[in-house]
């Protein structure tokens, strides 16, 4: 009897319970966008960036570190990559249920480190570059990186659905509207994921740009949710100026358009300054760059248009769809909210508890109903 | 009572003759055989227990991997300790001291192959490494220091394995600075695991022959002297007596600090490859470690002893071993002698007797025993010029400059680091000590070359400054930390600071400087003070 009373009570709780999340995350439906973040070690965060309201916490189950995100077309899932870049995790962000999970250190005798993941467009594949090394019983032996496609149906123990021989040191993958995938590396290159051939869609390592030094752009985070464009800072030196001259060193912005798949490169600065990441103003006129330094680039006639300091250092920049509101993130456990306009500081969200969300990335979403 | 009195002179004698009978059988470096059969079988063993279920074992008693590989005690710690985390190999820490013990004798460096190497070794701090090879700075010196990749000896295959590990623990070592922009992985596994095998082969000359050569017993009597950065020379006496076997000894110390500090303590060390001793010892309960390496003939050591708790602290010492035969002048306090002003000066040696002189000086004897004679000096001579000092027939093996007034100080380290610490942190503070050196222009009066006179520490006046403009913007002389009469900075705490620009840590780009005022001439020298972060990991060889 006393069982069944326990029984009762704790259907009674959970039924509550379910209600109150169904009140909880039916303001989902409400949200315009959404912001999605990870942090250290298991949590993954559903933020409303206009209400600066951190809606959800999800914990990812037995975590180390969430790294990028790849939201999935639909906006419901994200897969996440997580446990020292070696298994990557799909969330079901209703629910925070796993829908899939996939370690990469799928053959017994490898370790793997991922590197980079993207999504097809109708989300039915995830694209995973993988640098795996062979553990031996005495000695490692390093192998060739390979891109491994999964099907994001295979579940909560997914297997490679077929794999190929990839260049090593790409950093960042992405696909086009047309589900080319592209892979920025040494040089960026574009991949048929059928067959897995490349080629070099843009020189990098190889440029053959007159009196420009090769150019170093790492790039790890995404930044074309709301403007449809890849971009990233790239750093350069004109070997045409003496060594000893600072202005030596350029700072451009180069970028690839996802549904054009053109490329393109401007220089703005000629001076040395870090900075992480840059995100598009979905009208391609602007853009937003940021590490210690919030900066506005003019992406016409290409210049700095002005320049804040941070509060502390940000890793990555993103932007709301209606292009008001330049977020940015990463490194402890605020992002913070400037304005697209004047760079003028309009909020901030904390993540509750102060998380550190370290080099996870912010990914904004857009959840069809 | 007169009968007491000359009872106790011939008991004193007789002790004294017995005690100098003893001594001067003991203080002969005795030689300890290298490896035993016994030793070499109870290595082997103790290799298969802990190792063998990855390392595979031949008949011959080698293991894979291990068998190929030499390094310093600190190296082989350091791989098990890597065994330890990565691999989850459980190892008893006795059996961990002896795999350490027995790989550094059978597989140990020379004297010769770790020379070079020695300051990174002996946890000195604010070493500049120098750039002998710019490719194997960038490849490997860009993480950790070079020493730590010169203090091992491989084949090419075990540096190619060693490159291979690289890629398989650490993600993103291809994506660094200074390795994205080039094929690091073909590089590594290629020109440059080829090039070290070269450099750094497993098979040396000096190895072979140092393992042909006997192995010294270091106990006895000896004679201590070193210098304390920014504070002055100390010297002392060690006695060092065999704890077990032929290579653990234990010590005790009674040891003279500058400004009359009396320091005693006592401690115990073991000794690696027949040359590298490694102490602990406790000196007026302040717990140090020692680093030092042994000579072949086993009669001096030379390295550092430092403080546990913070090994940026330290003595850089020399031991002699007491011997009859040795008279022997160590060291002279100050190293330098200015006109007009009686000085007290200290000569520390062995066995000194005779009379003292330094050539162009007056000298009263204060104080004489066969380790210290301490002098008043006056110079007579033409200053700045350098002076011998002879003591009976012992001859000082360093000029001794007599000098009228300091021509011009530097500061030493020219380029210093601290680190930020505390704070509820995990890691102490790295504190950066300063040190001026005052200097003469020798005969050509031009301040720089290669005949100027170095005169010894001088006491200064020390303050610091932003380095420059950013730093200023930054306020990082207000946040970075302070320094101290003696020359010492001292970092903040560690921790991002809210009330910084950025919220940063408190890290600084500083200049030192340092005033030097005397009878009217005031000289000022500068250096640089980096003021950075934590390190996270500290292993023995960073």
């Amino acid at each position: 009897m006393r069982n069944i009373s326990v029984q009762k009570t704790i259907i009674k709780i959970v039924i509550s319970s379910l209600i109150a999340a169904s009140l909880f995350l039916g303001s989902f439906g409400f949200a315009k966008e959404l912001l999605v973040v990870g942090a250290r070690p298991d949590k993954l965060f559903i933020v409303d960036m206009k209400a600066r309201k951190v809606l959800k916490k999800i914990i990812i189950p037995d975590s180390t570190g969430p790294q990028t995100i790849i939201p999935s077309p639909d906006g419901k899932i994200a897969y996440v990559l997580t446990n020292h870049m070696r298994q990557i995790v799909g969330i079901e962000l209703d629910e925070g249920k796993i829908v899939f999970s996939a370690d990469l250190d799928y053959k017994d005798d490898e370790r793997t480190w991922n590197y980079a993941i993207a999504i097809s467009p109708d989300g039915k594949e995830l694209y995973s570059y993988d640098i795996p090394t062979r553990i031996h019983l005495d000695r490692y032996e390093s192998l060739e990186p390979r891109l491994t496609v999964f099907k994001t149906d295979a579940g909560k123990d997914a297997k490679p659905d077929r794999s190929f021989a990839m260049p090593r040191r790409i950093h960042l993958m992405m696909v086009a509207d047309s589900g080319a995938l592209y892979a920025m590396g040494w040089d960026f290159y574009k991949v048929d994921v059928k067959t897995g051939k490349y080629e070099t869609a843009y020189p990098l390592r190889n440029w053959k740009l007159k009196n420009l030094s090769q150019p170093d752009a790492l790039a790890f985070w995404p930044s074309w949710d709301n403007n449809g464009i890849f971009s990233t800072p790239i750093y350069y030196a004109r070997t045409d100026i003496p060594e000893d001259d600072m202005s030596r060193f350029r700072t451009g912005v180069l970028s690839l358009n996802l549904k054009t798949e053109k490329f393109d490169m401007i220089e703005f600065q000629a001076a040395p300054e870090i900075l992480f990441t840059t995100v598009y103003h979905p009208d391609h006129k602007t853009a937003y760059a940021a590490y210690n330094t919030l900066l506005k680039i003019d992406l016409v006639n290409p210049k700095t248009l002005k320049r804040i300091p941070l509060e502390h250092t940000y890793y990555q920049t993103n932007i709301s769809a209606d292009g008001t509101e330049v977020y940015v993130g990463g490194t402890t456990c605020d992002i913070a909210v400037y304005s697209s306009k004047d760079l003028s500081k309009k909020g901030q969200v904390l993540l509750p508890g102060c998380p550190d969300m370290g080099a996870t990335v912010m990914r904004i979403i857009h959840p069809k109903d | 009572m007169q009968i007491k009195k000359t009872l106790y002179l011939i008991l004193t004698a007789c002790l004294s003759f017995i005690l100098f009978s003893c001594s001067s059988e003991k203080n002969e470096p005795k030689l300890t055989s290298n490896i035993t059969d016994e030793v070499k079988k109870a290595g082997i063993e103790l290799i298969s227990e802990n190792c063998s279920g990855c390392h595979i074992a031949s008949k011959q008693g080698s293991f894979s991997r291990i068998s190929a590989i030499r390094k310093t005690p600190e190296g082989w710690d350091m791989n098990i300790v890597r065994m330890m985390i990565f691999h989850g190999v459980e190892i008893e820490k006795s059996d961990r001291r002896k795999l350490v013990k027995y790989l550094s004798d059978t597989q140990g460096l020379a004297p010769s192959e770790t020379a070079g190497f020695r300051d990174i070794l002996e946890r000195k701090h604010n070493v500049i490494e120098p750039t002998e090879d710019q490719d194997l700075m960038n490849m490997c010196a860009r993480c950790h220091t070079y020493t730590r990749v010169a203090l091992q000896r491989r084949d090419v295959n075990e540096w190619q394995n060693l490159v291979h590990m690289h890629l398989g623990q650490w993600a993103s070592i291809e994506y660094h600075m200074l390795a994205r922009e080039r094929d690091w992985r073909a590089d590594a596994l290629g020109s440059v695991s080829e090039k070290l095998a070269k450099k750094y082969p497993f098979e040396t000359e000096a190895w072979n022959e140092w393992q042909k050569t006997p192995w010294k017993d270091m106990s006895g009597e000896w004679r201590i002297i070193g210098h304390i950065a920014g504070t002055g020379d100390i010297e002392g006496t060690m006695s060092i007596s065999k704890a077990q076997g032929n290579d653990q000894y234990k010590t005790s110390f009674t040891l003279n600090f500058p400004k009359g500090e009396k320091v005693t303590g006592g401690g115990k060390a073991l000794v690696y490859s027949g040359y590298e001793w490694r102490g602990t010892a406790k000196l007026n309960d302040v717990k140090y470690r020692q680093i030092w390496a042994a000579s072949s003939d086993g009669n001096s050591m030379k390295g550092r002893f430092f403080k546990k708790s913070n090994p940026e602290e330290g003595i850089e010492i020399t031991a002699l071993r007491k011997q009859d035969t040795v008279h022997t002048i160590m060291s002279v306090t100050p190293s330098s002698l200015a006109t007009r002003t009686e000085t007290e000066i200290t000569i520390n040696g062995i066995n000194l007797s005779g009379d003292v002189h330094i050539e162009g000086t007056k000298i009263t004897v204060k104080s004489q025993t066969p380790d210290r004679i301490v002098i008043l000096a006056t110079a007579e001579s033409t200053p700045d010029q350098s002076s011998k000092v002879t003591i009976g027939k012992s001859t000082y093996d360093k000029a001794f400059p007599i000098y009228k007034a300091v021509d011009y100080i530097k500061i030493t380290p020219e380029y210093g680091i601290s680190r930020v610490g505390g704070g509820g942190g995990a890691t102490a503070k790295v504190k950066a000590q300063f040190e001026a050196i005052g200097y003469l222009n020798g005969k050509d009066g031009v301040k720089g070359t290669k005949d100027d006179i170095r005169l010894g520490m001088v006491f200064v006046t020390w303050s610091h400054e932003n380095f420059n403009e950013d730093a200023a913007k930054m306020q990082d002389k207000k946040y970075a930390g302070i320094l101290t009469k003696r020359g010492t900075f001292i970092p903040a705490i560690a921790g991002p600071n809210p009330v910084r620009k950025y919220g940063t840590n408190n890290v600084g780009d500083l200049r030192i400087i340092a005033v030097y005022e005397k009878n009217g001439v005031k000289l000022t020298a500068e250096a640089h003070l980096i003021a950075t972060v934590q390190r996270w990991n500290n292993p023995p060889i960073p």
